[in-house]
């Protein structure tokens, strides 16, 4: 177990967010929080990561490093791509970090600013950021969320290709469903805010062999659906 | 493509600097001629006469040279202590309520106020480089603390996320920010440099200095000379331009 947290409740003024939030996040798991815009995902990781804390409850984590890959990239806007990927850690040969950045998709434009890419490239540019910095826990905040579907599972398909050689764990927060069933080792399924855990499935087939048509996935998909409805979610 | 765009606007700016220049110098030639009063508007013939001799007089490196390094020592001694107190100010509010207020002040006391206290309080070669550093700090600690302050928020959250060191945070997200706030307040801060040290120069009279020469010259109703010695002043911002923004590229090449 790398993080766990045990009955997390967080509001903000009268508003109440997270109630009784309680997770695991084991080495080399990659877990999706599925749930509905405005739910409390963001609060969520953001209390994992420790920019805010909870109101009630603990969390206990052994791990050291954590990388963050927000909804919006915050990348430097006056370094290219390499010193933004670089920044997080200098201690990388540019051997490294170049194999690196042909992996996420991002050969050739090195030496690009931030404001010469299309919005799909800076977030590939902010998760290969995430992954130099070698964290062992990676949180995504809806990275892909701007995105076009086809450009969005292409996105998801890259970051498959670069966490099978990091191997990190990661704790992804979505709202859409075939991108938690095409990542996820284990989809967690929270309900309107305030957030509570309505649902978990694990996902044994490994990620580079799923087909979002495959009868395992289909069932899971109609399953994580109709939970949502139960809780009074539409997404 | 896109650097023989630059060059072309490159040339195009030029050309229409030069357009301007010209328009300028034809339309002081004909208000010379329809004044035809040399003490009120010389000629730019006459002007130029007078600019040779002055500028081979035996004098005028000397001259120029010391009123040069007025301005550069007043400016250096302005610009390091606004970026550290703005710095300071930008992250620590405490400090710049602090400052706020002496701030006002300086920017409040009239110019004419602040050069003639300085030349009460110090020596004469001293009292510009005071002048300097009493009008040009407002600007510059206020664009510095106002960049600190503006940075995105979000910037700063991801580089406590990844827990970049202080330095490298004031190295690649703090001074980067301000640079551009900074740039601006600099621009503005050259041509005020040059303008007020000679002022206070022609007021503080000092030995040598650019403001003695105008001084002298407008005692000997040489108008020609103090429309010389303004082209010289204007040069001298045009000097101090080039050397910042030769420093600026000094400092990109060394990251």
């Amino acid at each position: 177990m790398m993080v766990k947290l045990q009955d997390i409740c967080k509001s903000f003024g009268e508003i109440d967010i997270l109630h009784r939030i309680s997770l695991d996040i084991d080495k080399e798991e990659i877990v999706c929080i599925l749930g509905p815009s405005g739910c409390g995902k963001s609060t969520l990781l953001n209390t994992i990561a420790g920019l805010i804390n909870p109101d009630q409850g603990d969390i206990q984590t052994n791990i050291e490093k954590i990388g963050y890959v927000f909804q919006e990239d915050r990348l430097l806007s006056w370094k290219t791509v390499y010193e933004n990927i670089r920044l997080v850690d200098h201690s990388k040969s540019a051997e490294v970090l170049n194999k690196l950045i042909e992996e996420i998709g991002l050969k050739g434009f090195e030496n690009y600013f931030p404001n010469e890419l299309s919005g799909g490239m800076r977030q590939r540019c902010s998760v290969a950021r995430a992954f130099n910095y070698q964290a062992e826990l990676l949180l995504m905040d809806e990275p892909f969320k701007s995105l076009d579907y086809f450009l969005r599972i292409k996105m998801l398909k890259q970051l498959i290709n670069v966490w099978e050689n990091e191997k990190s764990s990661i704790c992804f927060v979505t709202h859409e469903i075939d991108e938690a069933l095409l990542l996820g080792d284990r989809v967690i399924v929270l309900s309107n805010r305030p957030a509570e855990i309505v649902g978990s499935f694990k996902i044994e087939t490994r990620q580079k062999d799923r087909k979002l048509n495959s009868e395992t996935l289909v069932e899971i998909r109609s399953q994580i659906i109709d939970l949502l409805f139960e809780s009074g979610n539409s997404i | 493509m896109k650097d023989s765009s630059s060059t072309s606007n490159y040339i195009k700016g030029k050309k229409y600097t030069i357009i301007s220049v010209t328009s300028l110098i034809i339309l002081w030639q004909l208000l010379a001629m329809w004044i035809n009063s040399p003490i009120l508007v010389p000629l730019p013939r006459e002007t130029a006469v007078v600019f040779y001799n002055i500028v081979s007089s035996p004098f005028f490196f000397e001259t120029v040279f010391t009123t040069f390094m007025r301005m550069a020592i007043g400016f250096a001694i302005t610009f390091s202590s606004a970026v550290v107190l703005g710095m300071l100010a930008g992250f620590i509010s405490p400090i710049y309520y602090l400052l706020k207020p002496i701030v006002t002040l300086f920017k409040a006391v009239p110019t004419m106020g602040i050069i003639l206290l300085a030349i009460i309080w110090l020596d004469s070669n001293v009292a510009p480089i005071l002048v300097s550093f009493m009008i040009l700090f407002p600007l510059l600690f206020q664009n510095v603390a106002h960049g600190i302050q503006n940075i995105d928020p979000k910037l700063i959250e991801m580089a406590s996320v990844y827990k970049i060191s202080r330095i490298n945070k004031i190295k690649n997200i703090y001074l980067p920010s301000i640079q551009s706030h900074l740039a601006a307040g600099i621009s503005t801060a050259i041509g005020l440099n040059v303008r007020i040290v000679i002022a206070a120069e022609v007021l503080s009279q000092p030995n040598v200095s650019i403001g003695t020469a105008f001084q002298i010259a407008r005692a000997n109703l040489n108008t020609a000379g103090v429309f010389a010695w303004s082209i010289i002043a204007i040069m001298l911002v045009g000097l101090f331009e080039l050397i910042v923004r030769l420093l600026r590229k000094s400092t990109k090449a060394l990251d």
